[in-house]
């Protein structure tokens, strides 16, 4: 077939129009015919009729060309004669027609009824999430006080080392180079002032009570939070949890406590760790653009800093460590099925820690400063 | 059989991993209309030989043709114009965990004909309802029990309507029932589309369903130590191996 033949000839008498094709009706050419729709839709008839006999090649489409045809001629309340089907074509159109006539999609609702039943739809599955949470929670914080020896405490070193150990060089790095920065940053402002000496406070009281155990709980959030998502959600997925619970083992003890209590103990040494490194950053700031020494420095930072600023920060750790160990967890336990549910989990996991992380971290803030610690 | 044209050609293909010899200069062919099947233990190499006719996996040695072009000789633009001719049924299905199953079945019309969306969805339509799927559009694979997924993936293979279509275990993990009712479509698409078909399997009640003629792979020799018609090939008693693959013969080594 040369690409310049029309694809079909239309004839038109009087209010019969006749089309006889001549391309393939194939998946490949069928974006050829294209025109035929635009012309008949232009046209007014009352009776229409397809010649079929010149074709050769066709597979599915012949079907769909079929049935738009037939939609046409509905629409305009047209006869509709169809010409030179072979028994081979009859017998494909007999087999879709069987198949499909069987099955009717119902008609989707109208776009702004369709929008508010996805409102609602989407409103009840967050309320139910949230219900899920608390039911989780509740389960978790008993069976933690009333079975503690039934937790699988032999993990809970494994975990350690994951969530912990191997975490220290990443938020180290990152905590120095946050002291650095801020040490930037306050030495220009500071400088102006002639101020230079309160620069070591500036550091330590800033990366003891927010920096620190903040910024370390964003990292342990990204790299442990969405590990536990991912890793119980596979589980969940080879059934790994099913078969925990037919064997009378609960996998909230066995796989969950280890992991949570492992990101609650580490978070706090961490976020120590991240304190030293931070005070170790500004220092270098210190010393490479304002006139410190090393003893100066920290003989001021030793001044700047008392217990509640660093305990404060500590404490707060527990928290992003439970906020972190849970959510991970329980988005782990919502996957339901397939590789992308899993991805979901990791995802929804980190940002809804984070959220929450930092949302804990300014109620803090305000309570610190109400009782005056 | 000999006077029609074969649509697959594969011509001493030798396929070794490593130092492991997996398959053993074997050559085929596939004719226009028929359903081939491929049996053998498991291990024997016949999922490697769909690979390889598949485009999946290049050959140690060999040739395979498929409608007389040299498909792991021609560069990879028009290996991918031959490969567009062939469907493939995956042993796991293949579909794409992330789309749904129309959007699985939408995906190779999108991408190599030109037809409007609405043509596209009314052919997804179409091939859902001929595999018995209607009205699962929506649902992602994962949603889907072993059998639909099969059934899902039998209709993206056919999604462009190609001439020959491979099938890599299409009943294996399925009830009974299930497999039976693939078998069915197997035949009907046979039939209907006059579709060329390959088949690995290692289930014997479907190959005397649908098969014209088999293959039988030897895991030890890594070739083809039988061919012909299934039913003939049960009787024969000259070769042990083949007599105790048709007849389920256990054959323990300790």
């Amino acid at each position: 077939m040369s690409l310049t033949e029309p694809p079909f000839d239309l004839e038109q008498t009087d209010k019969h129009v006749t089309v006889v094709c001549r391309l393939p009706l194939q998946l490949s050419q069928g974006h050829r015919y294209a025109s035929l729709w635009e012309q008949l839709q232009a046209r007014a008839f009352e009776q229409l009729t397809v010649d079929f006999s010149h074709i050769v090649a066709y597979d599915t489409f012949l079907v769909v060309f079929i049935r738009r045809l037939r939609q046409l001629a509905t629409d305009r309340s047209a006869t509709l004669q169809l010409w030179g089907l072979s028994p081979e074509m009859e017998r494909l159109l007999q087999f879709f027609e069987q198949q499909a006539g069987a099955s009717q999609v119902p008609p989707a609702a109208a776009g702004w009824r369709r929008f508010f039943e996805r409102l609602g739809e989407s409103l009840l599955r967050k309320l139910e999430d949230i219900r899920a949470f608390f039911v989780f929670l509740g389960s978790l914080i008993v069976d933690l006080v009333r079975h503690p020896h039934r937790v699988r405490w032999e993990d809970l070193p494994l975990f350690v080392f994951a969530a912990g150990v191997s975490a220290v060089p990443i938020v180290s790095l990152i905590a120095l180079l946050i002291g650095v920065i801020l040490g930037y940053q306050g030495a220009v402002q500071l400088h102006r002032f002639g101020a230079d000496v309160y620069l070591a406070d500036l550091i330590a009281i800033s990366v003891t009570r927010e920096l620190g155990p903040l910024m370390t709980a964003i990292i342990v959030a990204g790299r442990t939070g969405s590990a536990f998502a991912a890793e119980i959600g596979t589980m969940k997925i080879n059934e790994e949890l099913d078969a925990l619970q037919v064997m009378g083992i609960d996998f909230i003890r066995f796989l969950l406590l280890p992991r949570i209590l492992a990101v609650v103990l580490t978070l706090p040494l961490l976020s120590l760790i991240a304190d030293v490194a931070g005070i170790v950053g500004g220092l270098l700031t210190a010393l490479t653009t304002l006139d410190f020494t090393i003893s100066g420095y920290l003989l001021q930072t030793q001044q700047a800093l008392n217990y509640a600023h660093v305990f404060t920060g500590i404490f707060k750790s527990f928290f992003f460590g439970f906020v972190i160990g849970i959510i991970g967890c329980f988005q782990g336990l919502r996957v339901s099925a397939g590789s992308a549910s899993v991805g979901r989990a990791a995802t929804i996991a980190v940002v809804t820690s984070i959220l929450l992380i930092i949302v804990l971290d300014a109620v803090f803030a305000v309570l610190f400063q109400v009782l005056g610690i | 059989m000999s006077d029609r044209q074969p649509l697959v050609q594969v011509r001493n293909v030798t396929v070794q991993f490593e130092d492991r010899l997996v398959l053993d200069n074997i050559s085929l062919e596939v004719f226009a209309g028929e359903i081939l099947c491929i049996l053998g233990e498991s291990g024997c190499g016949k999922s490697t030989l769909l690979r390889v006719m598949t485009g999946l996996l290049p050959p140690t040695s060999g040739e395979v043709w498929i409608m007389g072009q040299n498909l792991w000789a021609v560069p990879e633009q028009q290996q991918r114009q031959i490969l567009r001719h062939l469907g493939v049924l995956f042993q796991s299905s293949g579909l794409l965990r992330s789309l749904t199953i129309a959007e699985n079945i939408a995906l190779p019309l999108q991408m190599y004909t030109h037809l409007t969306d609405l043509e596209i969805m009314e052919i997804v339509r179409l091939k859902l309802a001929a595999v018995g799927l209607s009205g699962s559009e929506a649902l992602l694979p994962a949603e889907l029990s072993g059998g639909m997924q099969k059934r899902a993936g039998i209709a993206r293979a056919l999604a462009l309507d190609p001439p020959l279509l491979f099938l890599d275990e299409p009943t294996s993990g399925l009830d009974p029932v299930t497999a039976a009712s693939i078998d069915q479509l197997v035949l009907e698409f046979k039939q209907i589309f006059g579709t060329t078909m390959v088949v690995v399997t290692h289930d014997l009640e479907s190959t005397f369903t649908i098969a014209d003629r088999v293959l039988l792979l030897d895991r030890h020799t890594h070739t083809i130590i039988a061919e012909g018609d299934p039913h003939t090939l049960r009787n024969r008693t000259d070769h042990p191996a083949v007599y105790n693959f048709f007849n389920r013969l256990a054959k323990l080594e300790r």
